[in-house]
């Protein structure tokens, strides 16, 4: 009988000690998302550092946008805005997000919608290939309600941001890079060179995209889909699927990959990581020609009459700015 | 519901609740439940096939039996004829089982190299082919149903009555994508029992879960986006690039199965089952053969029981074996029978990780490792006497270990590559070393990893190969952190718990490692 009542005991101390252990687990883990994540980022849903691009393109003035670029890190290192304002008049605000699915482009350009009325929308179309979690997903379900109980797990990685104090330099989102780091890999859209396998877009990456172009005709705005040029993120294989959804779903598609004649990118010095990002040079190369085709089409009927050059100087010391990430 | 996600971890606790809540002598039945929707979420319909791989287990267990009761009394050719029924009921049962696993699985990779030999277009036949699906987890319960018909035909086990207890050994839900491949005298005790779950089997199982994720998450799915990018087809490396790629292939794929297995074991423990082990600190192995006794060890000892000990204790071997002594000396019978014990074991140990030639090919490298290791035994002994060296000195030890890493980190290399002529182009680029990508000019970047990625990554293995150390001087360590002050014990698992909350990689920019042994 004693035996038995120290064994009781011996279990309702256990269970109190766990009841304590994961009472003190919750709370550390609730309390410091709760207190510490600042109001802007629950109101924009942002992840620290991921789309900290969203405030800035927010902040623009009213309607002072011609051309939106939005996609993942190929949108914000092929395309210039430098280039096309100076050499064509287009105002343009390169909003990608580093590694960003399509569905987290399409939700972002909702938002800046509500703002901004651009005449073309170009969207690189690298993050096809990227996986996106099924909103209806019993996993994607679990980690939006953990991640909506606590916060901490949503901003975990923003430990990375002090650790790393380097400066990287940008201009309307777009990233300034000098840096060559040369491909090697020689003619990367020959035929055969790919599988099909390789070039697969999933049914949530179409229905997002869909999703992108009934955006831009509700807001007036034409939607083109482009391939920065990407020795690392395309092929002949990816290049005809492309061509076959852009097809089928009426959108433009302007594949840079296939125009090199024109392009004449020297992959020895137009790339700032062995063919995955373009550096500036190889941006100016794939800018010029956007811009080129851009001013050949009447999208841009009438470009934007904000005074820019006002707002320019007023929020911005340099004409570059410095973002510390 | 892959064990590194949420799902599975919600499934988990729903199915641990639903086992409390069942009668005692009914929980088998509940985690057979359990089971069988963990199953239906990737298999769908291909479950069938698990499910007859159950069936054909259980009634080959009883027909062995019963053939084997029927040997008994019987004398000289009755007796034999009797044997030679039992062992085509035996045969019969394994073929079955073989042809469903070769059938679904191999189908497509033996017609295309078929097709291919015969100058044909594999084009037309690869698009016919395409529809031949295996259900998940067929290699691992195809070799547990094997090892227990072939248990009861060697009379180590007796057969069970109850096909749903058969169909729960195969499917038993955590072991079921990446093993361990469990023997039935490993599990028949405490699977069927309907232990209660404990406060002490949540406290341990939990424990080795967060071991789990502690390797996965904050090194395994973290080095995932460099290993990716570093495997890259059209990728050109330099020769230190190369280096570094082979031993980021093996920490990345050490981590995430032995991480994955840890999750399997913690899962198990919660219901009061044990699971063998898989791993056993393998980077202290001295010698390959010494790494395949600490590396997927249950693997290992499958072919080990039911491939190498019958071959090399066949008649024919132990005929060869009084002829080899008495005419070619013992060392070269030595290594003649290693070599015919050990090629089936090393062909069939490629063929079973998949139908690809990387892994057929890592199969042969093995087997020609093990045996310049029984080869060269002699030569290294004469060596280190004349070099005056010991045996169990710590030189040799180091020289050992370094020269087994070797073999590792190269066959792991072989084991990642996409194609065979990826892992040559490789092994080419490894003549021009240094080449001019390391170290000084060295970026992560376009390997997807920031500074402080690398950075969590490298100081995460140092904790994991501290934790190992400790485990190699004392396999009890992990029970001995549960009996320090409670102090020390919550500040440990707090420490764990915070790691992988904050550092693990996980949520935006990240993608899971895949279950790489799932897909076998």
């Amino acid at each position: 009988m004693p035996d038995s009542k120290e064994g009781m005991n011996r279990m309702k101390n256990k269970r109190k000690e766990a009841t304590l252990f994961l009472l003190i687990l919750f709370l550390s883990l609730f309390l410091p998302g709760k207190l510490l994540t600042p109001k802007i980022m629950n109101d924009l849903d942002l992840s620290s550092g991921r789309n900290g691009v969203l405030p800035k393109v927010l902040s623009e003035p009213e309607d002072s946008i011609d051309l939106l670029i939005i996609g993942d890190s190929e949108s914000y290192s092929s395309i210039d805005p430098r280039v096309l304002k100076k050499e064509y008049n287009i105002r343009t605000y390169a909003a990608g997000q580093a590694g960003a699915t399509i569905g987290e482009s399409c939700s972002m350009l909702g938002k800046i919608l509500t703002r901004q009325k651009p005449a073309v929308i170009l969207y690189e179309t690298n993050s096809l290939f990227r996986a996106q979690p099924d909103p209806n997903n019993p996993g994607t379900v679990v980690t939006n309600t953990l991640e909506k109980i606590f916060p901490l797990l949503k901003y975990h990685s923003a430990w990375k941001s002090p650790f790393i104090s380097k400066y990287r330099k940008t201009y309307m989102g777009f990233r300034i890079e000098k840096r060559i780091r040369p491909y090697k890999g020689g003619n990367y859209m020959a035929k055969g060179k790919s599988s099909k396998e390789d070039a697969r877009i999933n049914k949530n990456n179409i229905q997002s995209l869909k999703e992108i172009k009934a955006l831009a005709e509700a807001n007036g705005a034409k939607l083109i889909m482009y391939s920065a040029p990407s020795p690392r993120n395309y092929s002949y294989s990816r290049h005809m699927a492309l061509t076959e959804l852009a097809a089928r779903e009426h959108i433009e598609y302007i594949d840079m990959n296939m125009h090199d004649n024109e392009l004449k990118m020297n992959w020895k010095k137009d790339t700032r990581d062995r063919g995955d990002h373009l550096n500036i040079y190889g941006a100016k190369k794939a800018t010029k020609f956007m811009g080129r085709y851009l001013s050949s089409t009447d999208y841009f009927s009438e470009t934007k009459t904000y005074d820019l050059k006002t707002y320019d100087m007023k929020n911005r010391s340099v004409s570059e700015e410095k973002r510390k990430r | 519901m892959a064990y590194n996600t949420n799902v599975y971890f919600l499934f988990l606790i729903l199915t641990a609740i639903a086992y409390m809540l069942t009668p005692k002598k009914y929980r088998y039945v509940t985690l057979l439940l359990g089971s069988l929707i963990f199953a239906y979420s990737f298999s769908k319909m291909l479950i069938s096939w698990t499910i007859l791989a159950g069936g054909i287990a259980w009634t080959g267990g009883l027909l062995i039996e019963k053939a084997l009761g029927m040997e008994k009394g019987l004398k000289n050719d009755e007796k034999k004829k009797a044997k030679r029924r039992t062992k085509a009921v035996m045969l019969c049962s394994v073929l079955t089982l073989l042809l469903i696993l070769i059938g679904l699985k191999y189908t497509n990779f033996i017609a295309t190299e078929v097709t291919k030999s015969l100058g044909m277009d594999t084009l037309f036949l690869s698009a016919r082919l395409k529809r031949v699906a295996a259900p998940i987890g067929i290699s691992f319960y195809t070799l547990q149903a094997l090892s227990y018909l072939l248990d009861i035909y060697w009379k180590r086990e007796k057969a069970e009555r109850n096909p749903l207890k058969v169909l729960l050994f195969l499917l038993f839900f955590p072991t079921l994508m990446e093993g361990p491949i469990a023997r039935w005298s490993d599990v028949k005790d405490s699977m069927f029992e309907g232990n209660p779950i404990t406060e002490d089997a949540v406290r341990d199982g939990t424990i080795r879960i967060v071991l789990g994720l502690f390797k996965r998450m904050i090194i395994s799915d973290r080095l995932n986006v460099m290993v990716n990018r570093l495997y890259a087809p059209g990728l050109h490396l330099d020769g230190a690039m190369i280096l570094l790629t082979a031993v980021v292939t093996t920490v990345q794929l050490y981590m995430e199965f032995s991480g994955t297995i840890d999750i399997v074991i913690g899962s198990a423990k919660i219901f009061g089952i044990g699971l063998p082990e898989n791993f056993r600190q393998p980077f202290f192995a001295q010698s390959a053969a010494e790494f395949w006794r600490r590396w997927h060890i249950t693997l290992g000892t499958w072919f080990k029981n039911y491939i190498f000990y019958p071959v090399s204790t066949s008649r024919l071997m132990k005929k060869w074996g009084r002829f080899g002594r008495k005419h070619c000396g013992k060392y070269l019978t030595n290594v003649v029978t290693s070599a015919i014990a050990l090629f089936p074991v090393w062909i069939l140990n490629g063929f079973w990780h998949g139908p690809k030639w990387p892994y057929i090919i890592y199969g042969i490298y093995y087997f020609i490792i093990l045996l310049l290791e029984v080869m060269l035994k002699p030569v290294g002994a004469a060596i280190h006497k004349r070099m005056g060296l010991s045996e169990n000195g710590k030189a040799l030890k180091v020289i050992r270990t370094v020269r087994t890493w070797l073999v590792i980190v190269f066959g792991e290399m072989l084991f990642r590559a996409n194609t065979f002529g990826q892992f040559l182009r490789m092994m080419r680029a490894l003549l021009h070393f240094p080449g001019k990508g390391l170290p000084f000019s060295f970026s992560t970047s376009w390997l997807g990893l920031e500074f402080g990625d690398i950075a969590v990554a490298i100081a995460g293995c140092i904790v994991m190969f501290y934790l190992d150390y400790r485990l190699e001087k004392n396999p009890l360590y992990l029970k001995s952190i549960t009996e320090l002050p409670k102090g020390r014990r919550w500040g440990m698992y707090y420490t764990m718990i915070f790691s992988i909350v904050v550092f693990g990689a996980y949520g935006a920019g990240y993608t899971p490692a895949d279950l790489i042994y799932a897909g076998f």
